[in-house]
């Protein structure tokens, strides 16, 4: 092409009536030369709190903003959870803000599906799009359960239960079995709640069973805090059991290297050695626990200490000696966010670690085990009733234990067609990405026969919304609104999210997409929608939760929480000891909540009824009629890994050891990786393999490997070290990725034709090219039968020296070898023929009654008192 | 052609907001029929352009340019064209206020209208600079000497503070990013008509 | 006179990275570059194997200034609080950057890196802007472990004064006579492994033994 002069004026005079269309964003105000001017500088710095949630822990924060913009984020130190303090993920948070890869408009696919083709679109096409489709499928009398909405992080506390819910669709799926499931399903039928809150601050021994949570996990930044001020400043001992040497395996007195899934049997041995040497707490168990010491002792007289030794690696004389010692150094605690439930048969290890504090009396003291506290808000009227339709993709069959569902299943339950989706609602996740066997729903996700039409809500274009049809982009979360609460600290305390800055582009928070979209379904109020998404704006369904909230309500309600982001204020934090001061006196937490006086509590103690916990007989449930009347073992037991053992020996062959993933403390499971002052310090994830067994294998540091399980193999680098149990590797998540940003991706200048993009400095700077191997796709599912959970820990895989022609970065998965896993593990659940094999102890035992779970869609659905 | 004094400087705006709306927005129906035959298309072919790739359907012919559109432009991976995000990385640098200070210096604002943008979007600057061209025409008109001196001096240093600093090393970055007949040939060209804008402003 | 010093408790550093990340963005610290990092080491062979934590910054020692004025550079220079400030703008260009060069190479602990924005040098100033205001160094507000402590060395009940009265501490350099950094808690084994550590006691920081340089 030639451009000169006389092209441009040729071609701008023929240009000039071409404006019209477009309407003038530019206009003059006032035509004075000069006009006036405005100093956007010397504006005042302005202070809004929020609530992170670059993580799930919801800490309180301090948003610093100049000129409308993010300037800097810190801690709140109103926030008894976190105390002032942000981690890493929280420090870097306004990066999500103004990343350019975030989409600031709805974009419609015009190509294939992932074929990566968009348009952008006003929100009123959108709207009426995703509307439209919706109101037809609600019209044309198909079942309701073909709306589809999953989810992997639902801060909204209740909204998207009210948007499916006003739907009529029970088909709404969370990600809880690729996280904690199986943990609160060890804990709610033993003492209600499905999670503790231990006093780490105040407490003399901590037990911890696979927990890193100095890097990650519930509540990182606030425990991290207090177990410092335990093992720093109380001078506790801390014992980490763990197969690898985590940031928190390094900070405790001991780490013991177990063999994965085996900290249940040390644990029942622990406990089989405080029975059986008198070191428990009689009383305690006489008054709260609805076992008697007899009974306990026989049940665990068969968790020998050598037994233990045999299974787990750990010492038999180590097992003794630090039972003895933590039944000896009171307060004491364990904790175990959350390693021991992600294997088969999860739910059971939870309930074999709950034995010592119970056994112990450590419950509900000071420096002990509690109770999570709580506080609530009002909920919003109307509410619509849950559906009562049934979906299997919400709760499947023969998983009656599985309160909090078994959504990894979800894309193989439809690979088999079990049921149909008409519409798929995708909020805040990323399965293709994040859940074992992740490229099961890639292929589920390019399938238009299996999702005709997938929306998604993502602000990002993941491994998971590159297959949508349409976007409507929603906001990070310092532009959003949400009611928070965590029981991260003894305090209890609610908190609010709130917008800290204007929604940048056209991004719209979620809360106000799903408000303007349910208006659109059902403008004259006919389909019973409406009237539950009458209530203005987000800020109004906010006033609700919180304008009556007693104690809030006299401070000025909602308004109040604005200014000063989280209730109760309990004072001011002192940098000496990092209490709360009122009055000149440090405000303590309360203790022994079970021993509360309670006119309605089932267990009387002293001669007075007492408040108890939170289960059919208002006793610790040691041994549970939920677990017992759905088939499964009443008590804490152990079961061996049948793939890691047969008749107590290890079957492993040459080469094979069980793969562990693990999360670092600068990322989240996904959405951080693109956040480039967190992918710096953590871009790849080799393998790490002990030096003995890499040796053994002729693998030498920084070797290609190829790791290869019954689904699939990848190949990456070795990462030979001592610090990891020798039958087991590791690679960490969080790294590998094939979609999500520049950063992500580890787009740096070399690769700049690829990408194209040299805007900004920083990517000059990218000192790294190596983005990592994401491991994901060649994890088996395996279910633990009880609470549901993924054994995300169980994997057997050969490791060696790569193949030739084996690339750094292969990936080979195959969909059927991952259907095989999927039928395997079926038979596993009550109705699967493995079910009895691995429960010969309850062959005598009473027909299993079915159980029927109570959903109400909610996180923490399960409500044992409500089952009984 | 004989240039009279007015007539080149309309063609100069004009063109201004030719590319403005190019780079604003999607390129729409009316402005499709203008380019493939309407009174654009004789001088796109005279300067080199290829359009027949736009003839037939015109529904397939908008997609396809709104796909390379969002593509450059619009979603992630694509170079949106901010100032800010040019030089900084991010969207909504303070290079974003400096800009913005500059509209409102000379009495203009942007009207947030859709699409929502930054106020240092490229297509915005173009717009402002056209603005400021009929401002200035119009200060002449009304034979407003001084105003006309005025804003003709702050189109050449905006020209320099802002558009030089970032748009044509953008248009290099963008013009590799895209073979598409319609929008690397438009990129070029705006490359050039800039780049000899930048040229007059600093004589 | 104020004296502002950093004591870093290493039994609490829990190696998290808050304050790494809370630096970048509270000094504008793009990537490739650090003002301060916290190292990460492994010692020992399996099952006795030990990681530790060692937040690294500049010490404020004054090395840098010295050998930039030595060169004819003029942009680092010792406040009266102890912080060695500098000011990019004050700078001395030249062609191969040999006068900030020099400052760079003259420092114990590699504080100093290039920020290649700028092509200037940039160092941790204990957050000089936010200690003027009176509050905190970002990285000692965010820091999750409570493991690094800032104050005024000539206050005696200041947390750092207690803390060195206290406990034995360590510089990261021995030789340093006028360190503005001190550990606590530097495993011996670990000192061992790094050139140069050696333990001084915190007495001979209070009674002046080891006293600071005026610039
Ligand atoms: S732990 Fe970090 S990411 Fe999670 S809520 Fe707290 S500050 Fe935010
Ligand atoms: S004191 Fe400030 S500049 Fe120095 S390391 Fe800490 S945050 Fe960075
Ligand atoms: S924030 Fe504190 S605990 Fe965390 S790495 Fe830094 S110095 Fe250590």
């Amino acid at each position: 092409m030639k451009f000169n002069r006389r092209n441009f004026l040729k071609i701008g005079a023929a240009a000039g009536a071409a404006l019209a269309a477009t309407g003038k964003p530019v206009s003059a105000m006032e035509l004075s030369p000069g006009g006036k001017s405005v100093n956007k500088q010397g504006v005042e710095r302005k202070k809004v709190p929020y609530t992170c949630m670059t993580c799930n822990i919801e800490d309180g924060g301090i948003a610093y903003v100049e000129n409308d913009r993010i300037v800097k984020l810190e801690g709140n130190p109103k926030h008894p959870g976190n105390r002032g303090r942000l981690c890493a993920k929280g420090n870097a948070g306004l990066l999500h803000v103004y990343d350019p890869e975030r989409v600031l408009y709805p974009l419609k696919r015009v190509g294939k599906r992932g074929e990566g083709k968009w348009k952008r679109i006003s929100w009123e096409e959108g709207l009426n799009e995703v509307a439209g489709k919706i109101r037809a499928h609600l019209k044309s009398g198909k079942p309701r359960k073909e709306i589809a909405f999953k989810w992997g992080r639902n801060r909204t506390h209740g909204f998207i239960d009210r948007w499916m819910n006003a739907l009529g669709s029970p088909t709404t799926m969370n990600h809880t079995s690729v996280c904690e499931s199986s943990k609160k399903m060890g804990m709610q039928p033993t003492w209600g709640p499905d999670i503790e809150t231990p006093d780490f601050a105040n407490t003399k021994y901590i037990i911890n069973f696979g927990s890193n949570i100095l890097e990650a996990a519930y509540f990182h930044n606030p425990y991290a805090q207090r177990i410092m001020d335990g093992v720093a400043g109380n001078k506790a001992k801390m014992v980490t059991f763990d197969v690898r040497l985590s940031n928190t395996a390094a900070k405790s007195d001991e780490w013991h290297p177990v063999f994965p899934g085996t900290d249940g049997v040390v644990a029942l041995a622990m406990a089989n050695v405080i029975m059986s040497e008198g070191l428990y707490d009689a009383q305690f168990i006489n008054d709260w626990v609805n076992v008697s010491a007899d009974e306990l002792k026989a049940h665990l007289a068969q968790y020998t200490p050598e037994m233990a030794e045999n299974y787990s690696g750990v010492k038999a004389e180590d097992i003794v000696r630090i039972a003895r010692e933590f039944a000896t150094a009171k307060p004491a605690t364990t904790y175990t966010y959350r390693g021991p439930c992600k294997h088969l048969y999860g739910s059971y290890n939870e309930r074999s670690a709950m034995l010592l504090p119970i056994i112990t009396g450590n419950i509900e003291r000071k420096g002990g085990y509690c109770l999570p506290r709580g506080m609530g808000w009002n909920g919003v009227s109307p509410s619509p009733e849950h559906p009562h339709e049934h979906s299997k993709l919400h709760q499947p069959d023969n998983y009656p234990l599985a309160g909090h569902h078994v959504s990894h299943h979800i894309a193989f339950q439809l690979l088999k067609g079990e049921e149909k989706v008409a519409i798929w609602m995708d909020y805040y996740d990323n399965p293709a990405y994040t859940f074992p066997s992740s490229h099961v729903w890639e292929k589920v996700y390019q399938d238009e026969k299996i999702i005709p039409y997938f929306v998604t809500f993502s602000p990002i274009i993941s491994e998971t919304s590159q297959y949508a049809d349409i976007i409507l982009p929603d906001v990070s979360y310092l532009e959003r609104n949400d009611p928070e609460n965590m029981p991260s600290d003894l305090l209890p305390w609610i908190s609010l999210r709130q917008p800290v800055i204007k929604p940048l582009g056209e991004s719209m928070e979620f809360r106000e997409t799903i408000r303007q979209l349910a208006l659109k379904i059902d403008p004259d109020g006919s389909l019973n929608i409406k009237k539950y998404f009458d209530y203005g704006s987000s800020e109004n369904y906010m006033k609700m939760h919180f304008d009556g909230v007693a104690g809030l309500k006299e401070l000025g309600g909602y308004e109040w929480l604005k200014k000063n982001g989280v209730y109760p204020d309990y004072g001011d934090l002192s940098p000496a000891d990092y209490k709360y001061y009122k009055g000149g006196k440090a405000v303590e937490p309360e203790y022994g909540l079970h021993m509360k006086e309670d006119a309605n509590g089932k267990v009387t103690v002293g001669g007075k009824k007492r408040a108890g916990f939170g289960t059919p007989s208002g006793k610790i449930e040691v041994k549970t009629d939920f677990y017992g009347k759905a088939g499964f073992n009443p008590m804490p037991v152990f079961k061996a890994h049948p793939w890691h053992w047969s008749g107590g020996k290890k079957i492993l062959k040459y080469g094979q050891m069980v793969l562990t993933t693990f999360k670092w403390n600068v990322h989240t499971q996904a959405r951080t990786a693109n956040v480039k002052l967190l992918t710096e310090i953590v871009h790849k994830n080799p393998a790490w393999i002990n030096s003995k067994t890499a040796a053994k294998l002729g693998i030498k540091d920084n070797d290609l490997v190829r790791i290869t399980s019954g689904v699939g193999h990848m190949v990456t680098r070795a990462n030979v070290t001592e610090s990891i149990h020798p039958d087991v590797v590791a690679v960490s998540t969080a790294c590998g990725h094939t979609a999500g940003g520049r950063f992500a991706q580890a787009m740096n200048n070399a690769k700049a034709d690829a990408w194209a993009r040299d805007d900004d400095p920083d990517l000059k700077n990218i000192w790294w090219n190596d983005k990592g191997v994401h491991p994901n796709a060649i994890i088996p599912v395996c279910t633990d039968p009880i609470g549901g959970s993924q054994g995300w820990f169980d994997a057997v895989v050969t490791v060696e020296k790569a193949k030739s022609g084996d690339k750094y970065g292969d990936v080979v998965a195959s969909v059927e070898k991952a259907v095989a896993f999927y039928e395997e593990t079926l038979t596993y659940n009550v109705a699967g023929k493995n079910h009895k094999k691995m429960h010969p102890e309850l062959a005598n035992a009473p027909q299993a009654e079915p159980v029927k779970v109570v959903s109400r869609g909610d996180y923490r659905e399960f409500d044992p008192v409500q089952l009984a | 052609m004989t240039e009279s004094p007015a007539q080149p400087q309309d063609a100069i705006k004009n063109l201004y907001l030719f590319f403005a709306q190019l780079f604003l927005k999607e390129v729409d129906a009316p402005l499709l029929e203008r380019i493939r035959s309407g009174e654009l298309r004789a001088p796109l072919e005279e300067a080199g352009m290829d359009l027949k790739f736009l003839e037939g359907d015109a529904q397939a012919a908008l997609d396809g340019l709104a796909v390379e559109y969002s593509a450059l432009f619009v979603q992630p991976g694509s170079f949106p064209p901010f100032q800010s995000v040019a030089q900084g990385g991010r969207y909504l640098t303070p290079d974003a206020d400096q800009v913005e200070l500059f509209y409102q210096k000379y009495g203009f604002e942007y009207r947030k209208e859709y699409p929502k943008l930054f106020p240092d979007h490229l297509g915005l600057e173009l717009w402002f600079i056209a603005s400021l061209i009929e401002a200035e025409q119009k200060a002449k008109a009304a034979n407003r000497t001084q105003d006309e001196g005025v804003y003709a001096a702050a189109r050449a240093e905006f020209l320099k503070k802002h558009v030089a600093a970032w748009a044509p090393k953008y248009f290099e970055t963008a013009a590799r990013m895209t073979k598409h007949p319609f929008y690397l040939p438009m990129i070029e060209f705006a490359a050039a008509f800039i780049d000899s804008e930048i040229e007059r402003a600093n004589v | 006179m104020a004296r502002n010093v950093m004591v870093v408790n290493l039994e609490r550093c829990i190696g998290c990275q808050a304050c790494t990340v809370a630096c970048k963005t509270e000094n504008k610290v793009g990537i490739g570059r650090w003002r301060t990092m916290v190292r990460v080491m492994e010692k020992g062979r399996y099952p006795n194997a030990k990681r530790y934590f060692f937040p690294t910054l500049c010490n404020q020692c004054g090395n840098c200034e010295k050998a930039s004025k030595r060169n004819g550079g003029a942009m680092f220079s010792r406040r009266p609080d102890g912080i060695v400030a500098f000011d990019q703008a004050k700078a001395k260009k030249d062609a191969d950057g040999v006068y900030e060069r020099a400052a760079v190479e003259a420092c114990p602990v590699e504080a100093i890196s290039w920020d290649k924005v700028s092509g200037l040098p940039d160092k941790c100033d204990f957050c000089a802007h936010r200690v003027d205001a009176g509050l905190m160094p970002a990285c000692v507000q965010t820091c999750i472990g409570k493991a690094r402590v800032f104050g005024d060395l000539d206050d005696p009940n200041s947390e750092v004064s207690q803390l060195l009265a206290k406990h034995g501490v360590q510089t990261a350099k021995p030789k340093e006579k006028c360190p503005g950094v001190f550990y606590l808690g530097l495993d011996q084994m670990f000192a061992d492994n790094l050139e140069g550590f050696k333990e001084i006691t915190g007495a001979d920081v209070l009674s002046g033994k080891v006293k600071m340089q005026q610039a």
